[in-house]
């Protein structure tokens, strides 16, 4: 079993592992708010990208900047085995979970008044 | 961000934060907008590299706490306030461990909502902290007395209820009582420790540099020495700051959390039920 994914931790995942080449914090962040549909903050996904390093689910390296970055460096951030590994697994888990039941949900709610 | 960051994550996220400014939020929001965004985001950096670091900071805390109660009652015990009776210092012991216990174990967020309560408590406990402050100052430090006290009891009166208004907050945000009562027991806290060390220094401060109005007197009308001065006032200032580290910050904490979290429950439904009201 690999390491447990928050939503948040899988959707930086799935971000790095969409732009492949272009995956640094900028390119990230939009993805990751793309994906779910609200405002992110930087800290945020810096904070959750070096926990992912830390952990050993990705790895990054530094890269040039662009005039439009004031020549700043850019780090870029890849995946290693571990993190797909951690992917697949929470993949597995969701479907696991959802087996045998209809999506989407209709009907289930139990109405209070 | 170059204080707070080691050099190269300075270096990326400045660029980070740069380009995202330029290339949607500065043509999104306008200028003035976008500035605030900045502010906010470049706050948050600084905000989490500081709540990394929170638990070393309330050790820090409460370790100060514990040599400046030790020292102030070895070195200037006042003989006016007869012996110490043993039950109060079990319970003081008992609140710095609990506290302790607090700051080690409770400072590791295992879920979204506990990250959430560990933030929203730590801005108010600061807050209501440097409320205290500038309270306990203008009551003990600023002259003319009379002007100083007026402010400093207006501050004190703000920072009374402050816990209650985290306990609002906390309970709208995580949707609970409980999310609530969480937010003011940190905010409780933290602005406690905080307004115990920065009673202490001005206890300090009045035994030892005579003139201030807020100093106590050991007997109006008669001679006193020196010493009976600086344990006297050392003594108060010690007194009111344990008052502030267990009972103001910790109990009406968690007291004026739980009922702004009441309260904040009791809006959301409101809220909820003119929404479906309006639906129907």
């Amino acid at each position: 079993m690999a390491e447990t994914l928050g939503t948040f931790e899988q959707a930086v995942l799935l971000a790095i592992m969409h732009l492949r080449e272009d995956a640094y914090g900028r390119g990230i962040m939009r993805e990751v708010q793309d994906r779910l549909k609200r405002d992110i903050a930087a800290g945020a996904i810096h904070a959750t990208l070096k926990r992912l390093e830390e952990r050993g689910l990705i790895r990054s390296r530094l890269g040039l900047g662009t005039p439009i970055r004031d020549g700043h460096a850019k780090r870029f951030y890849r995946l290693e085995a571990a993190g797909v590994e951690a992917l697949n697994d929470a993949r597995a888990t969701a479907n696991n979970l959802w087996r045998g039941i209809p999506w989407p949900l209709k009907g289930y709610v139990w109405e209070t008044t | 961000l170059r204080i707070f960051l080691k050099p190269d994550e300075a270096e990326t996220e400045t660029g980070d934060l740069l380009e995202a400014y330029r290339d949607s939020i500065q043509p999104r929001r306008g200028p003035f907008r976008a500035d605030l965004w900045f502010v906010g985001q470049v706050a948050g950096y600084i905000f989490r590299a500081s709540a990394i670091n929170l638990r070393n900071w309330l050790l820090t805390g409460l370790t100060l706490c514990i040599l400046t109660i030790a020292f102030s009652l070895l070195r200037y015990p006042d003989p006016t306030a007869g012996p110490a009776k043993p039950g109060i210092l079990v319970a003081i012991c008992g609140g710095i461990l609990f506290y302790g216990y607090v700051a080690i174990w409770r400072t590791r967020p295992a879920t979204a909502e506990d990250s959430s309560v560990l933030r929203m408590g730590t801005v108010w406990g600061i807050a209501i902290g440097a409320v205290w402050i500038g309270s306990l100052i203008f009551e003990n430090l600023v002259v003319p007395h009379g002007f100083g006290a007026k402010i400093g009891y207006r501050l004190a009166l703000v920072a009374f209820c402050l816990p209650f208004v985290s306990g609002i907050h906390g309970a709208m945000k995580t949707q609970c009582i409980r999310g609530g009562m969480r937010v003011g027991f940190w905010a409780g806290f933290i602005s406690g420790l905080i307004a115990f060390l920065a009673l202490a220094v001005i206890g300090y401060v009045l035994a030892f540099v005579p003139g201030f109005p807020g100093a106590e007197i050991p007997a109006i009308g008669h001679a006193y020495t020196a010493e009976e001065f600086q344990r006297l006032n050392v003594f108060d200032a010690l007194g009111g700051a344990l008052a502030h580290l267990f009972l103001i910050g910790g109990v009406f904490g968690v007291i004026g959390g739980a009922v702004g979290a009441c309260f904040g429950r009791l809006m959301i439904r409101i809220g909820r039920g003119s929404n479906v009201s309006a639906g129907t």
